[in-house]
């Protein structure tokens, strides 16, 4: 961890690597100041220093007011401005956290990786899964999948709500999976009940995953692929359980990053506490003790 | 009417293979030996003694020479399978024993070649490729394979090693119930000790068993003061090296492991003394079970340990299982030797191929007590069915008890090397998250 | 025997052998000329939980099972009271030793421990009782109690009619006891009795059957014995108690291996602390060669007297100079 002078820099940084799209983000006390999602280029260091410098200008803010800069995602460990790095599993849970502090379950369906957080108490997880070697549901699959069709990936989730009765894709695998759908171009199905038909199947493969940590609680879905329409009406659908998309489900990463910073506990806290603590009895106390 | 039996899996099995692939596999395995050797001496606090663990595990090293000068001399070589074949016994006929689980990733091409199938265990498909193109010179020129059946992979692999070299398969029960099941083990350890007396050429007297027993019995209270080691608040040796340390057992004379070890041992407590520390100081108390990891496939540990973990415990049958349990004796009836030498392997032993296997579980639970255990990274390796299976049931009894757990499933190859970084990172961060949060 | 010394993490056994030689003396010394304690008449009152057999001449006390076969022949004038005041002292006398009473006090129990030593000394391997054996001897135990009981009583009533009987029936477990023959022979042979004196051939059978199973399978007597089937009643509630702790037990069944009895409580079970009970008689052969570090222990009461010990490869003073084994 390192140790930083934090008089007059206010501003946190959270740089989320992922696999298809890198997001950067400027915080001030815990609100969003700005952000910004470019492509993942070869070169991941050289690209969050612009896109940085492109945020700090937008918001007229010095770099020297930079407190922390924090990296995470797949690509984490190649940012040289970054302070420190976290693993995008923290970062999610604890943007998700800050977001929706009851949620129970994060979900987040990333680039090339879908992850299912179970969160403990204060924002901890307690237990997680990911997706093992395969690449279903992550958003390459539905890019993939996207120019299989050819659709702009943008529509993709619109277009499949258009749809009247939802095609069956079983593949479970990228590459069989296309060519399942291939197939079903050559039969001439429509596209959007072909979409839909991917939609669900996407949906599935997630719910298997939140079922297997066993909790019924409320579930929160971010990455890139929470913006795809098709794959949250799915979802909502068969996932039996309360859930909730934020406004940017991509940028919860790069938040979390942010917040990650070892900024010094807000006073409001502890003022709570000595209250509470006063209001206690002494009786009370000891028996609390005393057990 | 016996016949000699010919070759079921490869007709020609000399000539299948082309120099080229053979000299590859040779050279990768020399690599990804040398590769893991230098991540276990790149260790910033790491014991001196432990070279002449390397030596031992070296892909060509001192050991493979001193075997085969060995054999030359008309001594025999044993290879053992599985951590429930009784070494005593090998080792009283006068013969060597060798683990042939083998740890290497070039050799699964070939046997990737014969079988077929990606989705085999590794290590099976690794060991029948080692000695389908001879990759490894210190398991080469065996005399005998012994092969317990205790999972599907090796009960096969076991069959099919058949078309190189003798093969003794021994029948596991695989329920354990009291006397039915030690007598049917204790019947196939006699039926072992047979084997081997044909293959030496030796009878097995009951003298040189108590010796050989009293030799391995002294490494189980070495390894026992090793565990003390590990389980104090700062463990002077990593779990790589500890691991490699228990599998130099396998290949090395016991006697002279035990001379070394005892070495280790004090030199380490020296270490201790001086306050220093393995690993990062503040590191995350990490236990590893699942699937056996046989030297030098040393991926996981290595980015447990490089990610902010100490391994601290392990529950595997390359690891702890080795050295675990000392076999005492009662009597000096032959059959009482029998009997105590087939319980000690039979009886302790936690391999997912027993059914129902809660003493795995307590095991491990227990462990995490004795070793402040803050969470459980299980690995399997691909196609381990039987670990697959358990995990979930082990993750389950220690949600209970607050204890987090992480399941890793790998294989040989380095490519899945980032994704399972990501997730121990993440796995270790979250134990430190933790941490912090009990502390306020 | 050399051959054997490293194998036990704690030793019990030597301090178990010096009182039982204690016991024995206290017991047939007298035979053999040793001070007599008899004299003190409440060693007379007193009858022990264990095989000290009444046919041996001028012992201080004797099995209570003499006696409460006597007691009740004879006792139904008095409406028992003998036998049942005779009765609650031994059960005073098992709450407080326990099994104690069987492998570190009962003169037999050495006997049977020599015919063992003999065994292993030739080589020659044990016995294992199958599971159903051991159940069925389990039964042959409280039968053999219940019997007696069925055949001392009615003999005792006059109004039966059965008192003649009493010379052949009368004490119908001493007649078929090994112990009796046993102790008679061996003062016959050490000329603490006259020769003159026959054995009836019932006891001469029973002593041989006793002496060909005792060698095969380790206590054999014990596993009949109804004084040990009285105490295993008592088991649970004596103080001396056998204990385990399950979190450190590996399972690797030692413990029922050794066993002279196979008592498979101890590995068997992984919910109670308490193991013992049943078969056991405390003779601590499970705490000495249990391998894990307090693990199983004897207690009494809440005392802990000894619990099992890791072994070590260099605890004797000769093995420093043994070859083999240590890495000198």
């Amino acid at each position: 961890m390192v140790d930083i002078d934090l008089s007059g820099k206010p501003y946190d940084v959270g740089i989320d690597v992922g696999a298809i799209a890198t997001k950067v983000i400027v915080l001030k006390e815990g609100e969003i100041v700005g952000s910004l999602v470019k492509n993942t280029s070869m070169e991941p260091g050289k690209l969050s220093d612009s896109m940085l410098s492109e945020i700090l200008e937008g918001i007229g803010v010095r770099k020297e007011e930079v407190g922390y800069i924090v990296s995470t995602g797949q690509g984490r460990r190649s940012i040289g401005i970054a302070d420190m790095a976290r693993t995008e599993i923290t970062c999610f849970a604890k943007g998700a956290h800050h977001l929706v502090p009851d949620s129970e379950i994060v979900v987040d369906i990333g680039g090339h990786g879908i992850r299912v957080m179970r969160m403990g108490e204060m924002g901890v997880i307690a237990d997680f899964r990911t997706n093992d070697k395969c690449s279903t549901g992550t958003g390459c699959f539905m890019d993939t999948m996207a120019m299989a069709l050819e659709v702009n990936i943008e529509d993709v989730g619109d277009r499949s709500l258009h749809s009247k009765m939802a095609e069956h894709v079983n593949a479970s695998c990228t590459v069989f999976a296309e060519s399942e759908v291939v197939s079903l171009i050559a039969k001439g199905k429509i596209t959007d009940d072909i979409l839909a038909g991917l939609h669900n199947m996407v949906a599935r493969k997630i719910l298997a995953l939140v079922n297997s940590t066993r909790s019924k609680g409320k579930v929160f879905i971010c990455g890139g692929v929470g913006r795809n329409t098709g794959v949250v009406k799915e979802l909502r659908e068969i996932i039996n359980r309360e859930m909730v998309v934020p406004e940017d489900p991509h940028l919860v990463g790069a938040l979390g990053a942010a917040l990650m910073a070892p900024r010094p506990k807000v006073s409001v806290k502890k003022e709570v506490d000595t209250v509470q603590k006063e209001e206690v009895p002494f009786m009370k106390r000891f028996l609390r003790w005393s057990t | 009417m016996k016949e000699k039996r010919t070759s079921r899996y490869l007709k020609d099995k000399d000539g299948y293979f082309s120099e080229e692939q053979i000299d590859r596999t040779k050279k990768r395995s020399r690599e990804m030996e040398e590769a893991s050797r230098t991540r276990l001496t790149s260790q910033k606090v790491r014991a001196k003694t432990l070279t002449y663990f390397d030596e031992i595990m070296k892909y060509d090293g001192a050991r493979s020479q001193e075997l085969s000068d060995f054999q030359g001399k008309g001594g025999k070589i044993i290879g053992t399978m599985c951590v429930m074949v009784p070494l005593e016994l090998i080792n009283a006929s006068g013969a060597k024993n060798v683990r042939l689980c083998s740890g290497y990733y070039e050799p699964v091409h070939p046997a990737n070649e014969l079988l077929g199938d990606a989705g085999l265990c590794p290590m099976v498909k690794s060991t029948l490729g080692s000695k389908m193109v001879n990759a490894n010179p210190i398991t080469n020129n065996i005399n005998m394979v012994v092969g317990p059946a205790t999972c599907d992979g090796k009960m096969k692999l076991a069959e099919i090693l058949e078309d190189w070299v003798p093969v003794v398969m021994m029948n596991i029960p695989r329920v354990k119930i009291g006397e039915t099941s030690s007598d049917i083990w204790v019947k196939e350890i006699e039926y072992l000790s047979r084997k081997l007396e044909e293959v030496t050429g030796k009878r097995i007297s009951k003298r040189a068993l108590v010796n050989e027993i009293k030799k391995w019995n002294r490494g189980h209270e070495l390894w026992s003061k090793m565990l003390d080691i590990r389980r104090s608040k700062r463990p002077t040796i990593s779990g790589q090296d500890a691991m490699l340390v228990v599998q130099a057992s396998q290949m090395d004379d016991i006697e002279r492991w035990n001379k070394k070890t005892s070495q280790l041992i004090s030199e380490l407590q020296d270490m201790q003394k001086k306050g220093m520390i393995a690993g990062e100081d503040g590191a995350a108390r990490i236990l590893l079970a699942g699937s056996p990891m046989m030297y030098p496939n040393f991926k996981i540990p290595a980015i447990v340990e490089e990610s902010g973990g100490t391994i601290v415990h392990d529950e595997l049958c390359s690891g702890f299982r080795l050295m675990s349990d000392p076999v005492m004796l009662d009597g000096i009836t032959r059959k009482g030797i029998m009997r105590g030498l087939a319980e000690r392997y039979f009886f302790p032993c936690t391999c997912p191929c027993f059914s129902p296997n809660d003493e795995r579980i307590r095991r491990i639970k227990e462990s995490i007590e004795a070793f402040g255990i803050e969470g459980v990274v299980f690995h399997t390796l691909r196609g381990c069915h039987l670990s697959n299976i358990e995990a979930t049931k082990i993750e389950l009894e220690l949600r209970d008890i607050g204890i987090p757990m992480v399941k890793l499933e790998s294989e040989y190859d380095e490519g899945d090397i980032e994704q399972v970084r990501t997730r121990v990172e993440a796995f270790i961060e979250m134990i430190k998250a933790r941490r912090e949060n009990e502390g306020i | 025997m050399e051959l054997m010394e490293m194998f036990k993490g704690r030793n019990i056994r030597p301090w178990r052998f010096l009182v039982q030689i204690g016991a024995v003396l206290f017991i047939i010394g007298q035979s053999y000329g040793l001070p007599p304690f008899g004299t003190y008449p409440i060693f007379r009152r007193i009858f022990l939980p264990n095989a000290s057999c009444r046919y041996i001449n001028d012992a201080p006390t004797s099995c209570y099972y003499y006696q409460v076969q006597d007691g009740f022949t004879t006792g139904f004038a008095t409406n028992y009271v003998d036998v049942a005041i005779m009765l609650a002292v031994v059960v005073l006398l098992i709450i407080l030793l326990g099994r104690f009473w069987c492998s570190w006090l009962c003169p037999f129990g050495l006997v049977q421990e020599g015919f063992e030593k003999l065994r292993e000394l030739l080589g020659i391997p044990r016995y294992r009782l199958k599971w159903k054996q051991r159940i069925l001897l389990r039964r042959v135990k409280y039968t053999i109690i219940f019997l007696t009981v069925l055949i001392s009583i009615p003999i005792g009533i006059s109004a039966l009619g059965l008192t003649s009987c009493q010379s052949t029936f009368a004490l119908p477990f001493c007649q078929v006891c090994p112990a009796k023959g046993f102790f008679l022979i061996t003062q016959q042979i050490f000329g603490a009795e006259p020769w003159s004196n026959k054995l009836p051939l019932i006891a001469i059978a029973s002593l041989v059957v006793f002496s060909v199973s005792a060698f095969f399978l380790p206590m054999a007597f014990c596993r009949i014995c109804p004084m040990g089937g009285l105490m295993a009643l008592f088991g649970r509630t004596s103080l001396p108690l056998l204990k385990k702790d399950p979190d450190k037990c590996t399972k690797c069944r030692i413990c029922a291996r050794v066993c002279p009895l196979d008592h498979d409580r101890v590995y068997e079970d992984m919910e109670k602390d308490d193991v013992g009970g049943e078969d056991c008689t405390l003779c601590g052969k499970c705490v000495e060669y249990c391998p894990e570090e307090g693990c199983l222990s004897i207690n009494y009461g809440p005392f802990t007297l000894t619990s099992s010990k890791r072994p070590r490869t260099r605890n004797t003073f000769l093995g420093r100079f043994r070859k083999g084994g240590g890495d000198t």
